[in-house]
C-alpha cells in the first residue's frame, strides 16, 4: 500500500474489500438456503400426509356406512348396485390415501393396513356371496354370518388407528428434524456473514495500524531527541497523511523553539531564586513563624522583604492570640472551681433547707401543742376563779352566821347576868324572911311564956304559940336552904358568864379567821382572773406563733424548691463551663502549633488581666 | 368488719371526707394533724394509694380500716406521715438533769453491779438514744447499762441502727463526748461519722407504736420521751403517758420534752423538779397510806 495514501482512502478501500466479502458470504448463505428449502418441502409433505391420515379415518368409516347401506337396500328389495358402487368408490379413496401415505412415510405400517383392508374386502365379498346364495335371512349381516366381516372391519379400523398414531409420531419427528435443519441453516448463514466481516475488519486494522505505528514511531523518536536537548532533530516527510501533517507542524515548531532558546538562561536564574525563597518560607505553612526570608538584590528581594513584614505582623497576632487563650484557659479554670464550689454548696443548701423545714415542722407541732395546753390551762384557771368566788361567798355567809351567833351569845350573857342580879335580890329577900322567922320564933317563945304565966287560961294560947314557933323554925330552915340555892345559882351564873365571855371571844376569833379566809379567797379570785388572762395571752401568742411557723414552714418548703432549682441551674452552668474549658483547650492546642521566637512573648502587648473574684 | 369501720362518712359518692381520714389516722396510730396540714396529709394518703395501685378512696379506706394490718400498708403510710426531726442532746437541760442528778442518784441507790435500763421512746433516727448512752457511759464507764430506742417508723430505726451521722448532725454533741465516742468514716469522702462500738453494742432499737399495747413491758430506770407527744391527739397523749409511766420502775424517772406537760398526771408518778427540769418520779418506797 502506498505511503502517500490518506487514512480516508484506506478506509474506502477497506469498505470495498468488505463488500466483496459480503457478496461471498451471501453466496454461502444462498447455498445454505437451498438445503433449507428442501427441508421445508419435507415438512410440507409431512403436513400433507397428516391431512391424508386425518381423511383416512373418515374414509374407512364411510366404508362401513356404505356396507350398511348395501344391506339395507337388499333388505328393502331395492337395487343394490348404487350402494355397492359407492362402497367401491370409498374403497378406492382409502387405497389412494394409503398410497399417498406410503409415499410420504415409506413405512411398513401401510402394508399391514392394506392387508387388513384386503381381508375386510374378502370377508365382505364372501358375505355378499352367501347372501346371494342363501338369501338375506340365512346370511344375516348382524348375525353369526356377518361375524367375520365385522371382525375384519374392526381389525381394519384398529389398524387404521395404529397407522394414524404411527404416522403422526413419524411426522412430528420428521418435522422436528426439519425445523432443526432449518435453524442450523440460518445459524450457518449468520456465522458465514459475521466471519466474513470479522476477517475484513482485522485485515483493515492490521493494514491501517501498521502504517500509523511506523509514522508515530518516527514522530516519537524526534520528540525524544528534542526532550534530551537536541533541538536540531527533524521529522522526515511522512506524506500527506494526518501524521505527515503533524510531522511538518512539529518541524516548524522546533524551528521556532530554537530561536527562543537563547532567553532560557535568564529564566533558570529566576527560577532558582524563587525556589530558594519558597524553601525559606515553606516552614510558615507548618506554623513555624521563626523563619525569615533573605532579602536579596534580585527581583525576589522585594517579595522577601514584604514577606518578612507579614511574618512579623503574624507573629504579633499569633502571640496575642496565644496569650489571650492562656488567660482564658486560666479564667475558665478559676470559673470551673467557683461553679463547682457553688454546685456543691447549693446541694448542701438544699439538704439544709429540707432539714430546716423538718425542724420547723416539729417546732410548729410543739407550738401548737403548747397553744392547746395553754388554752386548756386558761379553762382550768377560769374554773379556779369560779371556785374561789364560790368560796368567798361561802366565807361571807359564814362570817355573817358567826356574827349572829356572837350577838345572840352576848344577849344571852346579858340575860344571865340579869338572872344573877335577880337571884341576889332573892337572896336578900330570903335573908329578910329568915330574920322574920327568927323574930317570929322569939315572939312565939315569949307568947308561950306568957301563956304559962296565965295558967290554965293560957293553955290554948300556949298550943298556938308552940305551933307558931314550929312554923317559924320551918321558915328559918327553908330560908337557909333557899339562901344556899341562891348562892349556888349565883356561882353557876358567874361560871356561865365566864364561859359566855370565852365563847364570845372564840366567836370573834373565828369570825376574824373566816374574814381572813374571805380576803384570801378574794385574792385567789383576783389571781385566778389574772392567771386566766395571762394563759389566754399565752394561748393567743402561741397560736400566732403556730401560724407564723406554718408560714415559715411554707416559705422553707418554697425555699427548698428554689434551692433545688438553683442547684440544678448551677450544675448546668458547671457543665457549660466544663465544655467551655474543653473548647479553650482545643483553641490552645491550635494556637500552640504556631512556633514563635523565644522573645515573642515579651513583644506581646499586655492585656488587661481578667479577674474573677471568687467569694469562698 | 366492725361497725365503726363500715360506717364510713363519705363526702361524695367516691371520696372520703378529710375528717374521716383524720379520725382513722388518730385511731390507728394516735397521730393528730393541725387543720392547716390536712391537705398535705390527704396528698400523702393519695400518693400511697396510687403507689398501691388503688383508684378509689373508699376502697383504700376500707383496706386501712380493716382491723390488723397484714399488708404493711400502715407501716408505709406512717413512714411518710411522721417527722424524723431529732438531734444529739436536744434540750440540754434534760441531759444535764440526767448527768448531774438522776444517774448519780440511781448509782447510789442501786445495788453494785446492777444493770441500768434507759429508754428513748420515739427515738427517730437514734440520736437521743446514743446521747443517753454517752451520758450513761461517761457517768460510769464500767457500769452495766442498756439503752433502748424505739420508734413507730421502721425506716428511722433502720437509720438509727446504722449509727452513721453527718458532720452537721454531730455538731450538737459536747466536744469531749465527740472526741471520745465518734469515729470518722473515710469511705466516700462525705465526712460522715459513726459511734464507737463500745456504745453501739449497748444500744438496742425496735419498732414500737406508743399507742398500741404490745409486749414491750420492761421496767426502766430512765424514760426519755421528747417531742413525741406533740404529734398525738389528747386521747393518744393520755394513753402514751400511761404506758410510759407504767414502764418506769421503782426509783425511776420519766422526762418529757419541754412544754409537753400532759393534761393528766402520769399515773403512779409524782412530779418533781430535777435540776430545774420538770420530771416524774416513782418513789422507791410507797408512801404510807393515811387511814381515816
Amino acid at each position: 500500500m502506498r505511503r502517500s495514501m490518506t487514512i480516508k482512502a484506506r478506509q474506502y478501500m477497506t469498505l470495498g474489500f468488505v463488500a466483496v466479502l459480503l457478496a461471498a458470504a451471501a453466496g454461502l448463505a444462498a447455498w445454505q438456503l437451498r438445503s433449507v428449502s428442501g427441508q421445508v418441502a419435507a415438512v410440507d409433505a409431512s403436513a400433507q400426509s397428516a391431512a391424508k391420515i386425518a381423511a383416512l379415518g373418515g374414509q374407512v368409516g364411510s366404508l362401513l356406512a356404505y356396507e350398511r347401506s348395501y344391506f339395507l337396500d337388499l333388505a328393502r328389495q331395492h337395487p343394490v348396485d348404487a350402494a355397492l358402487e359407492r362402497w367401491n368408490t370409498a374403497r378406492l379413496a382409502v387405497v389412494t390415501t394409503l398410497d399417498a401415505i406410503e409415499k410420504a412415510t415409506a413405512g411398513s405400517a401401510v402394508t399391514a393396513t392394506r392387508a387388513t383392508l384386503t381381508k375386510y374386502e374378502r370377508e365382505f365379498a364372501s358375505l355378499r356371496d352367501r347372501v346371494a346364495l342363501e338369501g338375506l335371512a340365512a346370511a344375516d349381516p348382524e348375525g353369526p354370518a356377518g361375524e367375520a366381516t365385522r371382525t375384519a372391519f374392526t381389525q381394519l379400523t384398529a389398524r387404521v388407528d395404529t397407522l394414524t398414531a404411527d404416522v403422526g409420531t413419524q411426522l412430528s419427528a420428521g418435522t422436528a428434524a426439519a425445523g432443526a435443519g432449518i435453524s442450523r441453516g440460518y445459524w450457518m448463514i449468520a456465522l458465514g456473514v459475521v466471519s466474513a466481516i470479522m476477517i475484513a475488519a482485522i485485515g483493515f486494522t492490521l493494514m491501517t495500524f501498521g502504517r500509523v505505528a511506523a509514522d508515530t514511531a518516527a514522530l516519537v523518536s524526534v520528540c525524544d531527541s528534542v526532550s534530551t536537548g537536541d533541538l536540531d532533530a527533524r521529522v522526515a516527510d511522512l506524506g500527506d497523511s494526518e501524521l505527515g501533517r503533524v510531522g511538518r507542524a512539529l518541524n516548524s515548531m522546533l524551528d521556532r523553539t530554537a530561536r527562543l532558546a537563547d532567553s532560557q538562561h535568564e529564566r533558570d536564574q529566576m527560577q532558582a531564586a524563587l525556589m530558594k525563597l519558597l524553601s525559606e518560607v515553606s516552614g510558615v505553612a507548618e506554623g513555624d513563624l521563626t523563619v525569615q526570608a533573605e532579602v536579596t538584590s534580585d527581583v525576589t528581594g522585594a517579595v522577601a522583604d514584604s514577606f518578612n513584614l507579614m511574618i512579623v505582623q503574624l507573629r504579633q497576632i499569633i502571640g496575642q492570640v496565644q496569650a489571650a487563650s492562656r488567660q482564658i484557659s486560666m479564667a475558665v479554670g478559676e470559673l470551673r472551681d467557683v461553679t463547682e464550689n457553688l454546685a456543691s454548696g447549693s446541694d448542701d443548701q438544699a439538704a439544709q433547707a429540707v432539714e430546716a423545714s423538718v425542724a420547723i415542722e416539729e417546732m410548729a407541732a410543739s407550738i401548737h401543742y403548747v397553744s392547746e395546753n395553754a388554752s386548756s390551762s386558761a379553762t382550768v384557771a377560769e374554773q379556779a376563779r369560779a371556785n374561789a368566788e364560790h368560796g368567798t361567798r361561802a366565807v361571807t355567809r359564814t362570817i355573817e352566821g358567826m356574827k349572829a351567833v356572837r350577838d345572840q351569845v352576848q344577849e344571852t350573857a346579858k340575860r344571865i347576868k340579869r338572872l344573877g342580879e335577880s337571884s341576889q335580890e332573892i337572896g336578900e329577900i330570903v335573908e329578910l324572911i329568915g330574920d322574920i322567922g327568927d323574930r317570929t320564933s322569939i315572939l312565939a317563945l315569949n307568947a308561950s311564956i306568957q301563956a304559962a304565966m296565965a295558967g290554965e287560961a293560957g293553955r290554948g294560947f300556949a298550943i298556938v304559940a308552940d305551933e307558931v314557933e314550929r312554923l317559924a323554925d320551918r321558915a328559918t330552915e327553908a330560908t337557909k336552904r333557899a339562901s344556899m340555892l341562891v348562892k349556888a345559882t349565883q356561882s353557876e351564873t358567874a361560871e356561865v358568864m365566864t364561859a359566855m365571855e370565852d365563847t364570845t371571844r372564840e366567836v370573834i376569833n373565828r369570825s376574824n379567821i373566816a374574814n381572813e379566809a374571805g380576803v384570801a379567797l378574794a385574792e385567789i379570785q383576783g389571781v385566778s382572773n389574772r392567771l386566766a388572762e395571762l394563759l389566754q395571752a399565752i394561748s393567743d401568742a402561741a397560736q400566732q406563733q403556730a401560724r407564723g411557723s406554718e408560714q415559715v414552714a411554707k416559705s422553707m418548703n418554697e425555699m427548698s424548691a428554689v434551692t433545688r432549682n438553683t442547684a440544678s441551674g448551677t450544675k448546668q452552668t458547671a457543665a457549660a463551663i466544663h465544655s467551655l474549658g474543653v473548647l479553650v483547650d482545643n483553641l490552645n492546642g491550635i494556637v500552640t502549633r504556631f512556633k514563635l521566637p523565644a522573645a515573642a512573648d515579651a513583644e506581646t502587648p499586655a492585656f488587661a488581666q481578667p479577674r474573677l473574684v471568687a467569694s469562698r | 368488719m366492725s361497725k365503726a369501720a363500715s360506717g364510713v362518712r363519705t363526702s361524695d359518692a367516691e371520696g372520703i371526707a378529710p375528717q374521716a381520714w383524720s379520725d382513722l389516722i388518730v385511731r390507728r396510730c394516735g397521730l393528730a394533724f393541725r387543720h392547716i396540714r390536712m391537705p398535705e396529709v390527704i396528698g400523702i394518703v393519695h400518693g400511697q394509694m396510687r403507689a398501691r395501685g388503688i383508684e378509689h378512696e373508699t376502697e383504700y379506706y376500707t383496706l386501712l380500716a380493716r382491723p390488723g394490718d397484714g399488708s404493711g400498708e400502715w407501716d408505709a403510710l406512717i413512714e411518710r406521715l411522721t417527722n424524723h426531726e431529732t438531734s444529739f442532746f436536744r434540750h440540754p437541760p434534760s441531759f444535764d438533769a440526767l448527768r448531774l442528778h438522776i444517774l448519780p442518784e440511781l448509782r447510789a441507790t442501786r445495788p453494785p453491779g446492777g444493770r441500768l435500763s434507759l429508754w428513748s421512746a420515739g427515738c427517730s433516727t437514734g440520736q437521743e438514744a446514743y446521747s443517753l448512752a454517752m451520758c450513761a457511759i461517761a457517768d460510769n464507764a464500767h457500769g452495766q447499762f442498756t439503752v433502748w430506742g424505739s420508734d413507730i417508723s421502721h425506716e428511722a430505726i433502720k437509720i438509727a441502727r446504722q449509727a452513721r451521722f453527718g458532720r452537721r448532725s454531730i455538731s450538737t454533741i459536747p466536744e469531749h463526748y465527740r472526741q471520745r465516742y465518734l469515729v470518722p468514716i473515710n469511705d466516700n469522702g462525705a465526712g460522715d461519722f459513726t459511734i464507737v462500738e463500745d456504745l453501739t453494742q449497748r444500744v438496742r432499737f425496735m419498732g414500737t407504736n406508743l399507742v398500741e399495747p404490745d409486749g414491750f413491758r420492761a421496767s426502766h430506770d430512765v424514760v426519755f420521751c421528747h417531742n413525741v407527744l406533740i404529734y398525738f391527739s389528747p386521747a393518744a397523749v393520755t394513753q402514751a403517758v400511761a404506758r410510759l409511766a407504767a414502764s418506769v420502775g421503782l426509783g425511776g424517772y420519766l422526762l418529757l420534752g419541754p412544754g409537753e406537760a400532759p393534761h393528766d398526771r402520769p399515773p403512779g408518778l409524782e412530779p418533781v423538779i430535777v435540776n430545774g427540769v420538770r420530771a416524774f418520779h416513782r418513789r422507791t418506797a410507797r408512801p404510807m397510806e393515811i387511814k381515816s
